[in-house]
């Protein structure tokens, strides 16, 4: 089923005389428009595929459900699924329990809709406490921790890099440096005027 | 290292939340949407691409009046300021304004952009027209090669006009 194309700005049906046209002009609202229509947009919505009934004995039926007829093992668990239990995701076949446990465990990219970046949380414990400098003694080891214990999760799905981890760790190991010095400094200092 | 599978399309929009960005992968759109310390993901697949709106908007024209202003009241300061005063008032306000208003001639006009699917329409981080038709056209190659198949003859985009045929009579039915 074909849906409209419609203006952005006042929502009338856009005619297809502009569509695929450099620069066009909205026939009612007179906005200067673009609109670029791909064949997707004739094909509709694909009908959903039905699961078979077993009729012959000796039929293999699916885990889930048993009087459907098999069509495919999952490639997670290796158990028989039904048409109706297949999901295909990135060119594999799993069942919706296999689908769930991966989903979980952040295994799929193509489903997860949210990352927390601790990466950039590392950097910024770092960097933002150095405006009041005094803060750092305890943000430096936490930045250390921050990182360490995050090191493995994934970070942002499109820039897979530790960078920023590294970063963060070199800046705290740099702030401990100094306020080791200071203390040092200090240290030796007071024992010098106590002698 | 993980391996970068995104490559990014030009264009970004900025907003109070966080900064939108628009990357390429192999077999869909990845809209990222930056949340501060989050980043949230909408993935709008090729084959699935119906149609993607761009139209013109008014910020660009508003930026140079606003931005000219700026400049003509900051030339006024230092015309007016003393001459002692004058190289800062050039630095501090007319200088930062001349450059605020190349910047944005430069990028040139403004604009926004939707895309849409059979059950969804989301805009696109798209704010100026350069970068629009640069990622467009990038999108476009992607999706050509996801729906090879032509739309169907009675539902078709109109095709470029062609050469009107020549009059004659109507030929003689056997």
């Amino acid at each position: 089923m074909a849906f409209d194309i419609v203006c952005p700005d006042c929502f009338r049906t856009l005619p297809r005389e502009t569509w695929n046209t450099p620069r066009v002009r909205c026939g009612s609202c007179g906005a200067a428009l673009q609109v670029d229509v791909f064949p997707a947009r004739f094909a509709g919505l694909a009908a959903g595929k039905a699961a078979e009934t077993i009729l012959a004995d000796g039929e293999v039926g699916c885990f889930y459900h048993p009087g459907k007829r098999a069509a495919l093992p999952c490639d997670g668990c290796g158990r028989f699924l039904c048409s109706l239990c297949d999901v295909e995701l990135g060119g594999r076949h799993i069942c919706p329990r296999c689908l769930e446990t991966q989903r979980k465990k952040g295994r799929l990219d193509t489903l997860e809709t949210e990352r927390t970046l601790y990466d950039q949380i590392a950097l910024s414990l770092a960097i933002l406490p150095m405006i009041v400098f005094y803060l750092t003694v305890l943000t430096a080891p936490a930045t250390i921790f921050v990182s360490l214990r995050y090191w493995k999760r994934p970070g942002s799905l499109v820039r897979p890099t530790k960078f920023r981890f590294v970063l963060a760790m070199v800046i705290a190991l740099l702030q401990i440096a100094g306020w080791t010095a200071i203390g040092v400094a200090i240290w030796t200092a007071r024992r010098s005027v106590w002698r | 290292m993980a391996e970068r599978i995104y490559s990014r399309l030009p264009g970004r929009a900025r907003s109070l939340m966080g900064v939108s960005s628009l990357w390429l992968g192999p077999d869909h759109l990845l809209l990222v949407e930056g949340r501060g310390y989050t980043e949230r993901y909408r993935r709008f697949y090729y084959r699935d691409i119906a149609s993607i709106v761009t139209r013109n908007t008014p910020s660009f024209t508003v930026g140079i009046i606003a931005l000219a202003s700026l400049l003509a009241l900051s030339t006024v300061a230092v015309a007016t300021a003393s001459v002692d005063a004058r190289p800062y008032v050039l630095v501090i306000a007319m200088l930062p304004a001349a450059l605020a208003l190349a910047v944005h001639v430069i990028r040139g006009p403004s604009c926004r952009s939707e895309i849409s699917t059979a059950i969804q329409t989301a805009p696109l981080p798209f704010r100026r027209w350069r970068a629009a038709r640069k990622a467009i056209a990038r999108i476009r190659e992607r999706i050509a090669q996801a729906q090879p198949v032509a739309a169907p003859a009675d539902e078709a985009p109109p095709a470029p006009a062609a050469e009107p045929a020549p009059a004659g009579p109507p030929e003689p039915s056997p």
